[in-house]
């Protein structure tokens, strides 16, 4: 029996193998890329990892990285949880467009003025938005479980669609630009009772970030939703329907779960998340909407989700991976001249290479457990 | 007699992990013969036959070829090296290109020039069609070509190349006793214009007609090599298994009860539009009966079931499961009602390979209270004790329930999923191709189960490919035949024969068709 | 008026088909020898950028040609090592990839020209006399198309291909080397979609440049059945949509926005409109492993 104890932890060790070969191959990229920047300059390379070192003990570096791998973390769980059923949900880019529109619309139109309940107005900013966001993903749901068409190129052209319309509203109806107020096209300003707080004054100081350092209410509303999902994924039918569908599709009809209630259920959730992805942006930070806020966020989360297996835990431990990498490319760009770009470069090869590693060493676990099964039970 | 011999395997060893596959062989091949080759699954003949087809490489022993009179040693890297020598394989499971035409199939691989020249191509494969009697359709996407049809283009695909020996690997396994007359024709054929034949096959009455010498292999060796003089079917099972065999397991005698699923007049749809796959079919299973369903695959069978079983929506008619309508229902509901369903394809349909065993035991009944409260949250302990139930009555060998169900071996997989099956609530089972893929030990634990089944009143559905197997269990048999039961069959006392059954499942008396239906439809009707 | 007008809206509409067309054609190529490629997207950033950097520095048009392609070739094959050899997710690759070809990009702008999201104009864009978008524009639709055809379907090459993506199981019984057919079809499908991006706006790359047509391509390539000549024929339907942008005519009585949104739009309807008649090969996005 302890044999067996022993084996479940060579398995868990193995699997390890590759996030953390991932990281150590594409820290070794990373190194050969900056050498090539710098000119074959040892010391220049070795002062950038010296950088990033810093990047990761200084307190408002770290507080950086919390407060950009928070739109991050919802993303990925939006995006993990649609992978999970197998359905490649990639418009999370344009489900954010659209979900801080419709939160911005409740805040311009509907949201109440009085500070006291500022607490409804986060609660029904997030409604607004979650609906925002599965409404944008409703047309690709109906047309893959309807017609069979395949998510990817629908949810893409959504995305294209999002910002054409986001740019419309703002530029039109929306507008609160008066006249050479300011350069960025956007909306009215928010009333005050919309506003999230700084997390900085909610703890009235006793804070251990700056109180520059951007980081609101939301972030504990992406807290929230990674335990939920959690919960929901490792606890619960729901979570464990959608991984049946992501294994087996024929299966799970077989099992009497109806494949397509769950596609659409899954993509739906998954726009719903998606809609709050960066409502630290436009209801902390800047307190109105505009279409030129922080783009790329859905995307980044699809890395993010893929780098951490569809696991909310991966996906925290990803998006924080991310905010380092993001953070620690400003400081490079600042004090070494090293493009933003070269991170970019890294986050699509850490892809592929984690996800590489994780394919052949789920094979080669398999292949170890199988052996182990035949050997021990005498193949009859 | 030394010219006789055109092929020579000596020695042949080849290990897997954890299995000696092929145990120091000798087996050799002379023109002009049928050679059989028989053991149950897993004795190593596929195995072997590989090795000499070149998709597999043998640890230790040669292969000799007979070139120009004298038997050379050759080493096949790959299939290509085979072919160039003569040798060609007609898989078990047919290797044809669905989206490409007969002709595309028959040249893949060997085409006239980079720039294919079709007619030339084509002048050939009509002279081989010419010489050997072997008559398909050259320009139609195989996927529409019958089973036979299709049989006969793997057979064409080897003659295009030149072959002289033909290696045929279970070729009956998907032929009507018809069909199967006709590719022994051919196969006589064949011998006629000098081509040498080993035929991999475990039915022995087939290989007691056909075959020349019979070579038998069990457990990775080659046990006896005897002439056709020398053979009978007790002596080839005895060896097959290795002690003397009752070939069949005895069946218990059961008084049906009252009546557990009633088909009215069920009319099906089959994917293409406006083509029904079941036409009008009517039947009924008492408790205590075991009802199977015979036919050429493709014939309705599949349709029937998912219609039953909640997969698929019928146009018409009624099912109805002890007295209650359940037509058109979805799968979970009608799993609720009591039906239980043994997939045709387990690694499609019936497993998740990559779950635990414990998540793999609950399938399709998991929003049940007993495994998740309020259906939401699951109870991991129950899940788990209900695997390891299933485990300990059903003899599956695994270390635990915690272990993936990749992990297990084929007949271990299928044992547990009958024993899940059978373990939930049910008054109905739905048995599809029950026995495929799974050794002969485990074989006999599956029909021992159903007749189990059949002993504790329940009504069991059967469709099986294998005629024997019906023959086996059944007590009634159902022809099906474009979508209709064209015939129904009292097997109480095993009375019914392989040729009756194949008789119907290529049609019948198509003249006397309408009465015969009017006929049986009556008998059907209590 | 009319006449200019009229013949502006065909010439603009070839060249707008031409980059959905090449990625469409890519992308049959692809997925006939059984790889999904949503990279199509990225492959078309980086040949537009190879063509600009290549044509900027090597001060001339053949120069941005080769290392156009040679772009396209590269990504490919990270796509074709990833899927065939190491048989990762199709898609998880290609958004990877489309990644990658994001920062590449940027970066070797932002290296080569000083700034990330465009780059330098580049004034080396005829070859033979003509314009370099026109004429590939044109060698889409009279030339590669009409090959690709023939290539699939008369050679032995092609054959092959096309039964590695339709059932690869049987094809290896045959002696066909499954992985080296699958990298021939991606890569033959890269170099034919690194044309595409050249042909986007050779004088000059900015980010973002390749516009979603990648994916427009792909469903382009379903409109048209995953056959080479139907698939071209049903980029021109969104390559209209897509020029009708610059037509003054209709600029003065139709939103910008929506305008900039209807192709998108249009690849909605028609996939919606397609009634499961498109049926892609058996094999398509399943990495295939010997002995299962």
């Amino acid at each position: 029996m302890s044999s067996k104890r022993s084996n479940n932890f060579k398995y868990f060790l193995l699997s390890l193998v590759a996030p953390v070969g991932g990281i150590l191959i594409s820290a070794l990229l990373l190194f050969i890329l900056i050498l090539l920047i710098r000119k074959g300059s040892l010391s220049d390379t070795i002062q950038a990892f010296y950088i990033m070192w810093k990047t990761l003990t200084s307190k408002q570096d770290v507080g950086y990285i919390i407060a950009r791998s928070e739109p991050l973390i919802l993303s990925g769980i939006a995006a993990a949880i649609a992978f999970r059923a197998g359905v490649f949900n990639i418009g999370t880019e344009g489900q954010y467009y659209i979900g801080g529109l419709l939160g911005a619309v409740y805040a311009i139109y509907f949201s109440f003025k009085s500070p006291s309940l500022h607490w409804l107005n986060v609660i029904l900013v997030i409604v607004f938005s979650m609906i925002g966001g599965a409404l944008w993903a409703l047309i690709p749901a109906i047309l893959k479980v309807k017609k069979g068409v395949h998510e990817v190129i629908t949810t893409i052209m959504m995305n294209q669609i999002a910002y054409t319309t986001a740019k419309y509203f703002v530029n039109g109806p929306m507008s609160g630009l008066k006249g050479g107020e300011s350069l960025e096209p956007k909306t009215m300003n928010f009333p005050a009772a919309v506003d999230f707080k700084r997390l900085y004054d909610i703890f009235h100081g006793h804070f251990p970030f700056p109180k520059y350092i951007p980081l609101y209410e939301s972030l504990f509303i992406a807290l929230i939703v990674v335990v939920i999902a959690y919960i929901v994924i490792y606890y619960t039918n729901w979570g464990f329907e959608l991984k049946m569908l992501g294994t087996n599709p024929n299966a799970t009809k077989y099992s009497g779960v109806p494949p397509k209630v769950v596609i659409f259920n899954a993509m739906l959730w998954s726009g719903a998340i998606a809609g709050i992805i960066n409502l630290q942006e436009i209801f902390g930070i800047k307190g109105y909407y505009t279409h030129h806020m922080t783009g790329g966020l859905g995307f980044d989360g699809i890395a993010v989700a893929l780098i951490g297996y569809n696991n909310p835990i991966g996906v925290v431990l990803a998006a924080l991976l991310f905010g380092f990498l993001r953070t620690a490319g400003y400081n490079l760009q600042f004090e070494l001249g090293i493009p933003n770009s070269t991170m970019d470069l890294i986050t699509g090869f850490i892809i592929i290479v984690m996800v590489i590693a994780s394919v052949t060493m789920n094979r080669y676990i398999s292949k170890l457990r199988r052996k182990e099964v035949l050997s021990e039970a005498g193949d009859r | 007699m030394p010219q006789d011999i055109i092929l020579k395997m000596e020695n042949i060893t080849k290990r897997f992990p954890g299995v000696l596959a092929n145990d120091r062989i000798n087996f050799d091949l002379r023109k002009g013969e049928v050679h059989a080759l028989v053991g149950e699954n897993g004795a190593g003949k596929s195995t072997l036959m590989k090795i000499l087809y070149g998709l597999y490489h043998p640890d230790e022993g040669t292969i000799y070829i007979n070139i120009n009179g004298e038997l050379k040693p050759v080493k096949f890297k790959n299939p290509q090296d085979a072919i160039k020598h003569g040798i060609g394989m007609v898989h078990q499971h047919f290797m044809l290109v669905y989206g490409l035409t007969t002709l595309e199939n028959i040249i893949l691989g060997y085409e006239p020039g980079s720039v294919i020249d079709f007619g030339k191509a084509r002048k050939k494969i009509e002279e081989i069609m010419n010489q050997s009697g072997l008559n398909v359709p050259l320009d139609v996407d195989v996927e529409f070509l019958s089973v036979g049809q299709q049989q006969r283009v793997e057979i064409l695909k080897v003659l295009y190349r030149q072959a002289q020996v033909l290696i045929l690997d279970e070729p009956t396994a998907v032929l009507t006793p018809q069909e199967t007359e006709e590719l022994f024709g051919i196969i006589r054929n064949l011998k006629a214009n000098g081509h040498s034949i080993i035929f991999i096959s475990h039915k022995l009455h087939e290989v007691m007609e056909i075959a020349d010498r019979i070579s038998v292999m069990r457990k990775g060796r080659l046990v006896h090599t005897m002439p056709k003089s020398e053979a009978t079917k007790e002596k080839i099972a005895e060896l097959m298994v290795g002690h003397p065999v009752l070939l069949d397991v005895p069946k218990p005698e059961i008084e049906p009860g009252e009546t557990v699923l009633e088909i009215k007049n069920l009319t099906v749809p089959s994917d293409t539009k406006g083509v029904m796959a079941v036409n009008n079919v009517s039947f009924y299973i008492r408790e205590g009966e075991i009802y199977g369903i015979a036919g050429v695959e493709g014939n309705g069978q599949a349709e029937l079931i998912e219609a039953i079983y909640g997969l698929r929506q019928p146009a018409g008619g009624d099912i109805i499961v002890h007295g209650e309508n359940i037509t058109g229902k979805p799968t979970h509901i009608i799993r609720e009602k009591g039906v239980s369903h043994i997939p045709g394809d387990r690694h499609k349909f019936g497993v998740f390979l990559p779950f635990t065993l414990a998540d793999n035991g609950i399938l399709g009944h998991h929003r049940e209270e007993k495994f998740a409260k309020w259906g939401i949250f699951r109870k991991f302990s129950n899940i788990s004790s209900w695997a390891m139930e299933i485990i300990k009555k059903f003899d599956v060998r695994t270390p635990s329930e915690k272990v993936p169900m990749s992990a297990l071996s084929g007949g271990n997989q299928q044992k547990f999923v009958v024993g899940r099956e059978i373990s939930f609530d049910h008054t109905l089972m739905i048995a599809a191709h029950p026995t495929r893929g799974v050794d002969i030990g485990a074989m006999e634990f599956i029909y021992r189960q159903l007749f189990e089944e059949k002993k504790q009143k329940k009504a069991i559905l059967l469709v099986s490919a294998d005629l024997d197997e019906l023959l086996l269990l059944s007590d009634r048999i159902g022809v099906m035949y474009k979508g209709k039961i064209i015939k129904e069959l009292d097997n109480t006392q095993r009375q019914v024969t392989p040729k009756e059954v194949g008789y119907y499942m290529l049609g019948g008396d198509v003249e006397h068709e309408d009465e015969q239906i009017a006929a049986g439809g009556e008998e059907n009707v209590q | 008026m009319m006449f200019t007008t009229l013949w502006f809206l065909l010439r603009s509409t070839i060249i707008s088909s031409a980059p959905i067309g090449y990625a469409a054609l890519g992308g049959v190529f692809n997925e006939r020898s059984g790889v999904v490629n949503i990279a199509l997207e990225g492959i078309l950033l980086v040949s537009s950028f190879g063509y600009v950097a290549g044509a900027f520095f090597g001060k001339s048009a053949w120069w941005g040609l080769f290392w156009g392609i040679m772009a396209g070739l590269l990504l490919s094959l990270i796509h074709a090592i990833a899927t065939v050899t190491f048989k990762i997710n199709h898609i998880v690759s290609g958004v990877a990839l489309n990644t990658i070809a994001i920062g590449v990009t940027r970066m070797l702008s932002l290296v080569m020209f000083g700034q990330e999201t465009q780059s330098k104009t580049n004034s080396y864009t005829r070859l033979f006399g003509m314009d370099i978008q026109w004429l590939i524009a044109l060698l889409l639709f009279l030339v590669i198309a009409p090959l690709s055809y023939w290539l699939l379907f008369k050679t032995s090459l092609g054959l092959r291909l096309r039964s590695v993506g339709e059932n690869p199981e049987a094809a290896d019984s045959l002696g066909i080397n499954v992985e080296k057919m699958r990298y021939t079809g991606v890569l033959i499908g890269g170099a034919i979609a690194s044309l595409g991006g050249i042909a986007l706006y050779p004088s000059i790359w900015q980010s973002g440049i390749s516009g979603g047509r990648g994916f427009i391509g792909l469903a382009s390539m379903i409109l048209g059945n995953w056959m080479p000549i139907r698939s071209v024929l049903a980029s021109t339907l969104f390559g209209f949509a897509d020029a009708l942008r610059l037509i003054d005519v209709v600029r003065k009585y139709i939103p910008n926005e929506f305008l900039t949104a209807l192709p998108y739009l249009l690849v909605l309807i028609v996939l919606a409109g397609l009634i499961g008649k498109a049926r892609p090969p058996r094999a398509d996005g399943v990495p295939y492993v010997r002995g299962e």
